[in-house]
């Protein structure tokens, strides 16, 4: 393959940019999204947050979150730095774009401490004109998810089973919540992604970006 | 010539691939539904018009006699309610329609809704232009939510239109012009292939000067850059000039949409109407396999009639996902097919015969690195399919990666069908084929399936006798209910004795299994495209003032290749130069060749006998 086939095959599978409506999606790292609307970038757990124009951390672990000299604070929404400080259930705008925090935690079943306990992180709808996205965050079925209302457009899912949804487990949220579409994040065996797409397509189009 | 072809693809093999092994039925039971089908065709197509909505109830099924029998008469039907309107209250609505991505990566994603609000702003748009009910529509454009959400606009206000393939070049974009006369002319700007943009704007802009007709043209601006010219509005701008709310209620034979089709002498228009169409197409969708929670991934594009049915009608009228890949399919690499196939976790595929062949030699490596487990079925379409490529198919790409009923992955052993059918402009759908949700009968590889319920399918000799286990022509016992409205002579003169003879060589076995063999005429199948011979010698003729014939040549990757026959010395390069730039580079002649012909004789004639030529030099070289 020739150089230029190469750089166009990275072209094509890494700036994979989805358009919906007014709005395009994009991944960015392990459990990262980039969120484009009327040239306004905003970045959910991206760890270069160079071209965001504002960066929400669902919580800040490493995968997550790039570190607090990495961040510029005043453009920062989290559970716990920067300027717009939420917690589930609050909700915030900027300019037209709402933004509501959402639980987002692991429910523990030996008695340990889970890796993300309630009031630690959180999940983010945001809302557009005409378009709904929902980022999960670091979670596992919960039960304030089945009880959302508001319909979902495109959903970030965290499929990968370690100290998230399993593939099994998110289908349950995707037959509740039914997407429009699908977006899997937060795996590292792609074992988890087939199978997640494989049963998870007749209820949502699961789109892997 | 069909011999040869019959050796590549017959067998006598029967597979249950191992997800249809609860669904598939016998012969016997097949026979049973098939001839209880054709025994009285008004009668099973009439139960199957029940399944659309209709306006006002036909009066009679079928009217006439064939070819000019008409269908469901006196009946009237809203075609755009029954193609998107229809799913308004149900959770398709809120799905995806339409996911379309470029060779660039850009995707794009439209629901129900979004296109239902796309096309009624269009339909609009196109009411402020002027258009009416019967006035056509042309369409110049590669595959993408704004081509598709124009042909849907048409069809909401009631204008036919014609959607010409982007392979051609300007002369036969302007034949298409000429003879449809079209109101609104929607050209994009180009698309990317290969890495590279292809200027389509430009090729329009000289087809409409070529034919000297004027109306207005409707740029979609996909590659960006261009300034327009007078009679050229941008696409974004047409969106907010109206809205229509209504839909247009017409009478079953009303025009629908139209394609040139190949004859020997030209590419010709041919016709087809609201009702009949859309009952064939309906029912034919559902049970080659669509259903709503279906993302089908079908690679042949509008411009061709699988495009048409298989990707503008069927589909959305089931309210299935339809991936729309506006790009090469070797680009960057020769696994961006399956790439897709992996990532939009499609359920569907259809394909062409020559694209698997070429994909068969590309390597398996390309096809082991994706999964592929969300398919159910690869569906072929076009042409002949050798055995060899049918097995290849069934096993690289039909096994999938986790095992299933009796399947082993590591042993290749398939999983799912691999099912090729046949299909022509003049019958609108597939008329043959293995159906997944209906006639599933073990699959005989090469072969294009048992007849579908509904088509009096039959072989025929010269004399018009059924013949079983020997070569004749595809015919058609009965008319159907997608009969073209308005089509040529050669189509009329094709009626013989009440049936149709389909110009197609084919052989049928005593349990009604059928393999197509390839033309018995001079037209030409070219990578799965069905081109004219004489497209290319008019031409040659107006261009360089010379008399050539044109006849098709065995290919191994495309089926035939078109080699021109001149009798005097000409340059290769200046006619190849010719024909692509003049007809499209899908129509370039692989060769010229210098052969004395009697320019007297009957063209038909001197074709059949270059072209048997050319087949028997093929077999020798071959022996």
């Amino acid at each position: 393959m020739s150089w230029f086939r190469e750089y166009a095959s990275y072209l094509v599978s890494e700036l994979r940019k989805l358009k919906f409506r007014e709005i395009s999606v994009s991944r960015d790292g392990f459990a990262g999204a980039k969120i484009t609307f009327n040239k306004t970038v905003f970045c959910i757990d991206v760890l270069n947050t160079q071209n965001c124009d504002y960066a929400l951390y669902t919580h800040l672990h490493p995968r997550h979150f790039p570190g607090y000299d990495n961040v510029d604070t005043s453009r920062v929404v989290s559970p716990s730095i920067g300027f717009f400080r939420v917690k589930p259930g609050d909700a915030i705008s900027i300019g037209n774009v709402k933004i509501i925090a959402v639980d987002a935690y692991n429910i523990s079943e030996t008695g340990k401490e889970p890796a993300h306990p309630k009031g630690f992180g959180v999940g983010y709808i945001m809302k557009f004109d005409n378009a709904i996205v929902y980022h999960m965050g670091d979670t596992d079925f919960i039960p304030e998810i089945l009880n959302l209302k508001t319909p979902i457009h495109i959903l970030f899912i965290p499929i990968g089973c370690e100290n998230v949804l399993c593939p099994e487990e998110a289908l349950e949220i995707v037959k509740s919540l039914r997407p429009s579409i699908t977006i899997p994040i937060h795996y590292v065996d792609k074992g988890f992604l087939h199978t997640f797409r494989y049963i998870a397509q007749p209820y949502t189009q699961v789109v892997v970006l | 010539m069909a011999k040869d072809v019959l050796e590549e693809i017959y067998s006598s093999e029967e597979v249950v691939p191992p997800l249809m092994k609860w669904k598939y039925i016998t012969v016997k039971e097949y026979e049973a539904i098939y001839r209880s089908s054709i025994a009285d065709v008004a009668l099973f197509w009439g139960e199957e018009a029940k399944k659309l909505v209709w306006a006002k109830p036909w009066s009679k099924v079928v009217d006439g006699q064939p070819p000019n029998a008409r269908w469901f008469v006196g009946g009237e039907i809203n075609a755009y309610y029954n193609i998107v309107e229809k799913h308004r209250d149900s959770w398709i609505w809120g799905k995806p329609a339409i996911i379309w991505e470029n060779e660039l990566g850009d995707v794009e994603v439209a629901t129900y809704e979004d296109l239902h609000n796309l096309v009624s702003r269009l339909a609009g748009a196109l009411k402020s232009f002027g258009v009416k009910a019967g006035d056509w529509i042309a369409i110049y454009a590669s595959p993408t939510i704004e081509s598709l959400a124009v042909m849907l606009a048409a069809i909401k206000i009631g204008a036919p239109f014609e959607a010409i393939f982007t392979g051609f070049g300007f002369y036969e974009v302007a034949k298409r012009i000429a003879s449809r006369k079209p109101k609104v002319f929607v050209v994009s700007d180009g698309f990317y292939r290969r890495g590279k943009v292809v200027d389509t704007l430009s090729v329009a802009r000289k087809a409409l000067d070529y034919s000297n007709h004027r109306c207005t043209t409707i740029v979609i601006e996909k590659t960006g850059s261009t300034r327009l010219r007078e009679n050229e509005i941008s696409f974004d701008n047409v969106k907010n000039l109206g809205k229509d709310s209504e839909g247009f209620t017409a009478p079953s034979n009303h025009p629908l949409f139209g394609l040139h089709v190949a004859y020997e002498d030209d590419f010709k228009p041919i016709t087809h109407g609201v009702g009949g169409y859309l009952v064939q197409t309906f029912s034919t969708s559902k049970w080659i396999g669509l259903r709503p929670h279906d993302t089908y991934f079908c690679t042949v594009w509008p411009g061709w009639i699988t495009g048409i049915t298989y990707v503008v009608f069927g589909p959305l009228m089931i309210g299935s996902t339809i991936v729309l890949y506006d790009g090469s399919f070797d680009y960057p690499s020769a696994d961006r097919w399956w790439d897709i196939i992996e990532r939009y976790a499609v359920t569907l595929f259809l394909t062409t015969g020559s694209a698997l062949r070429i994909l068969s030699r590309a390597g398996d490596q390309h096809v082991k690195i994706h999964n592929m487990d969300t398919l159910k079925a690869v569906l072929v379409t076009a042409e002949p399919l050798e055995t060899s490529v049918w097995w290849w198919t069934y096993r690289v790409v039909g096994t999938g990666s986790s095992p299933a009923i009796t399947s082993i992955p590591e042993k290749l052993t398939g999983r799912i069908p691999v099912i090729n059918m046949y299909i022509q402009s003049e019958l609108a759908t597939f008329v043959t084929g293995n159906l997944i949700n209906h006639t599933f009968t073990p699959i005989t590889p090469g072969s294009v399936g048992k007849p579908i319920p509904g088509f009096s399918i039959d072989v025929v000799d010269d004399y018009g006798k059924s013949v079983r286990d020997s070569i004749g022509e595809l015919v058609l016992r009965s008319p159907w209910p997608s009969t073209p409205i308005e089509a040529p002579q050669d189509f009329w003169s094709k009626w013989v004795e009440g049936f149709y003879r389909t110009g197609d060589y084919a052989l049928m076995t005593r349990n009604h299994t059928v393999f197509v063999l390839g033309r018995k005429d001079c037209v030409l199948k070219v990578s799965g495209y069905r081109l004219s011979p004489g497209a290319v010698e008019n031409v040659v003729r107006e261009v360089l003032k010379k008399n050539v014939l044109v006849v098709g040549a065995p290919d191994k990757t495309r089926f035939e290749v078109p080699i021109v026959i001149a009798s005097e010395s000409m340059d290769k390069e200046i006619v190849k130069k010719i024909v692509r730039e003049y007809l499209g580079p899908i129509m370039e002649p692989a060769d010229v060749r210098i052969e004395i012909f009697d320019e007297k004789s009957p063209r038909g004639y001197a074709r059949r006998r270059f072209k048997e030529m050319l087949w028997n030099i093929a077999v020798q070289a071959k022996g």
